[in-house]
């Protein structure tokens, strides 16, 4: 065995290992790539990988590409020549007579025609080169009103997509305005029911995010068919539930069926944009395994009303893997009822506002989990905005009620370390200002975070922050710059301790790098302990 | 145990032995494995076929230099390129890999036969780096290729591929 310097030979550039070429080029940017692959003929199925690895078509390639971009390139005779390829080079040739390239009609027609000829041109492109589709491993789309049939004959090939989404932005808009253009759930049923009757669909396919507007159990059931290995599953969309359209009448017969869903055992996260009750019974059943790790259930407008003993709830709750939750309001006493819950680590409850604030100081907002560590407290942005003061004039704010059950909720949730509690959603947004003001002036809850710190004796440090309650002159000045004002409550021991010596005992554990900025605090390290030991032993009534 | 047993002894292509610290040897994945099918047999080289003296010399800097970081995970999604994307190199690693392209060569092809992932992967990100914003022609100069395609077809290749971006 001689290797190749000692025969005195210079390595080129080329004889490197097909693998190591590959290497080389993933870590090219796209068009670095590009330049790469034109370069010479051993070289452009290498430098492709990379050229190909992800698809992304936006809305705006859609709408706002020149007509000529749409041409179908006429010197594929050349091309063929070279790389014996050419498949179905002919019926495109044919299909691209047919293409509309001038449009002079409306938005809508545009929006589809050109949705239809940016796809014919992909799978054009994808054909040229017979390496082009095994190398796709990301697709993302974003369409409007129309799904082109020819997403299909794409997907039918891309063997080893890994991430794909598919998403109707505007969609509301656009159902409005042009009320004559079908659904594109029609054309996303269609196409995933026939890809499902493929013999192998996108096995390899573990991100999957999808817009379902209705039919959701349906498209649950197709998507289980053609993507079994899913990791991970986001569905998007806002249910429609009040527009009668055609597609609820079309696919009656389906929705009518017992759907028998198969589990996707893979599943890891699966994330809902929009919960409803009605997707419960479906939910269960999609995930039945050991896997799942993370679960997002957002339900801002509450539509989910999960009975007591709610069987999709109580299936959950037994999950041994799962560490990451969110859930609205609605389920609260599910979760604080249900055991199990064993590995929960981060929760988010999103709250109505009603309900957050009847709550007495003594109705639990902390739910006891054994091991939950980070607890986020969301409002949601649309909660009624009923004024609890007017009416309960004492209603306790829900710093206080935190404050109050603190002490009790750590017995219950040993491991919680921190709560927040996000004041953005009680933010205004902006050009809403106006209307806002008034209630958040009512609103004396806006944020609180909680740092916990444990020595090496076991006692414990809290650290509460929340922020002030501002009325509306001060608020204002906070709006002009003025820096926000947090309120500090410090636990030691279960004892209140002053600030003072927090503030001592940040100070000697020195200097942090927050985020962007480097400042003091919410830092402690040993010196900062000895500091509270010293003072402690000097004297006992400076706390 | 003695402090002696923690060397082992490497013999490269062109016959020189190297005794090397056990902590910097095992930096390679190769070496580990046949260090621990070989057991304790003491003195006994372990043969390098693949590697010239003045590679291995060059590598063994870089795996003292690292010898007291966490190894990587065997096998961890390495076959997986589509999220790797960052080409961003050590201070240290840079400035160590400033060698002649046939020395870069010598060393991607070494720690991919010595199975080093991170030595690997800063060979391979220098080799992205120095393609990185060059026109074809100026890649083509660099690595002296040979152009085999017609500007036709160059530049219908370039158009295709722009079709594509992100």
């Amino acid at each position: 065995m001689t290797t190749l310097s000692e025969q005195n030979q210079v390595i080129n550039f080329l004889d490197l290992p097909r693998e190591i070429l590959l290497r080389i080029t993933s870590f090219l940017d796209f068009h670095s790539a590009v330049s790469f692959s034109t370069t010479c003929q051993a070289i452009q199925p290498i430098a492709e990988t990379r050229v190909w690895r992800e698809i992304h078509i936006k809305q705006n390639d859609i709408l706002g590409i020149p007509n000529d971009s749409l041409k179908i390139p006429n010197n594929s005779k050349r091309e063929s020549q070279i790389q014996q390829d050419g498949i179905g080079e002919d019926q495109e040739q044919e299909e691209n007579k047919n293409l509309p390239i001038s449009i002079s009609d409306t938005q809508n027609g545009i929006c589809s025609m050109r949705s239809e000829a940016v796809l014919l041109h992909l799978n054009h492109l994808l054909n040229k080169k017979k390496w082009r589709k095994i190398y796709v491993k990301s697709f993302k789309i974003e369409l409007r009103l129309k799904i082109p049939f020819q997403l299909l004959n794409i997907l039918k090939n891309l063997l080893n997509l890994k991430e794909l989404k598919i998403k109707f932005p505007n969609i509301m808009i656009d159902l409005l305005q042009f009320e004559k253009f079908p659904n594109p759930q029609i054309d996303l049923i269609e196409i995933l029911k026939n890809l499902s009757l493929e013999e192998k669909p996108l096995y390899n396919l573990e991100n999957l995010n999808i817009t379902i507007l209705k039919d959701w159990k349906f498209i649950i059931k197709l998507i289980t068919n053609c993507f079994p290995n899913l990791k991970n599953l986001n569905i998007n969309g806002k249910f429609l539930h009040i527009r009668n359209s055609i597609s609820t009448n079309y696919f009656y017969n389906y929705n009518n069926k017992n759907l028998l869903i198969k589990p996707l055992i893979n599943l890891k996260s699966l994330s809902i944009e929009e919960m409803n009750s009605t997707f419960g019974s479906t939910l269960e059943k999609l995930i039945n395994t050991s896997k799942l790790e993370i679960l997002n259930l957002k339900d801002e407008t509450m539509l989910w009303f999960p009975k007591e003993n709610d069987l999709f709830l109580n299936k959950i709750s037994k999950l041994k893997k799962l560490k990451k939750l969110k859930l609205s309001s609605n389920c609260f006493s599910n979760l604080c009822e249900l055991n199990g819950w064993n590995n929960l680590e981060e929760l988010t409850m999103i709250w109505s506002r009603n309900m957050i604030h009847s709550k007495d100081h003594n109705d639990i907002i902390i739910p006891p989990l054994p091991n939950l560590r980070k607890y986020y407290i969301e409002i949601s942005p649309y909660s009624s905005s009923y004024n609890p003061y007017q009416n309960k004039p004492n209603s306790p704010s829900m710093l206080s009620t935190l404050l109050y059950q603190l002490p009790n909720s750590l017995l219950n949730s040993p491991k919680l370390h921190t709560i927040y509690c996000s004041s953005q959603t009680l933010f205004p947004n902006e050009g809403e200002l106006q209307e806002e003001v008034i209630e958040w002036n009512n609103d004396n809850f806006q944020g609180i975070i909680i740092y916990s710190y444990i020595n090496e004796n076991g006692e414990e440090l809290i650290h509460c922050r929340s922020k002030n309650h501002y009325n509306n002159e001060d608020r204002l000045k906070q709006w002009m710059g003025n820096s926000s004002s947090w309120e500090e409550h410090i636990y030691y021991k279960s004892k209140p301790l002053s600030i003072r010596v927090l503030a001592g005992m940040y100070g000697i554990s020195g200097m942090t790098i927050t985020n962007t900025s480097p400042g003091r605090g919410l830092y402690m390290d040993k010196k900062g302990w000895d500091l509270l030991k010293t003072w402690e032993r000097q004297d006992e009534s400076w706390y | 145990m003695s402090e002696k047993k923690q060397s082992v002894i490497l013999q490269t292509s062109d016959d020189e032995q190297f005794t090397v610290e056990k902590v910097v040897a095992e930096r390679s994945a190769m070496i580990k494995s046949m260090m621990e099918d070989l057991g304790d047999q003491e003195g006994q080289a372990i043969p390098l076929p693949n590697v010239s003296s003045s590679v291995l010399t060059k590598i063994l800097e870089y795996c003292d230099h690292h010898k007291n970081e966490p190894l990587p995970a065997p096998d961890a999604n390495d076959a997986d390129d589509s999220r790797r994307k960052t080409s961003e190199i050590g201070d240290w690693d840079a400035r160590w890999i400033q060698v002649d392209q046939e020395m870069l060569f010598e060393i991607i092809l070494a720690a991919n036969y010595l199975d080093i992932k991170p030595l690997l992967d800063v060979g391979c990100k220098t080799v992205a780096n120095m393609i990185k914003g060059k026109t074809p022609e100026e890649i083509r100069k660099l690595f002296n290729i040979t152009n085999d395609f017609t500007p036709e077809e160059e530049e219908q290749i370039r158009k295709e591929n722009e079709w594509a971006e992100e």
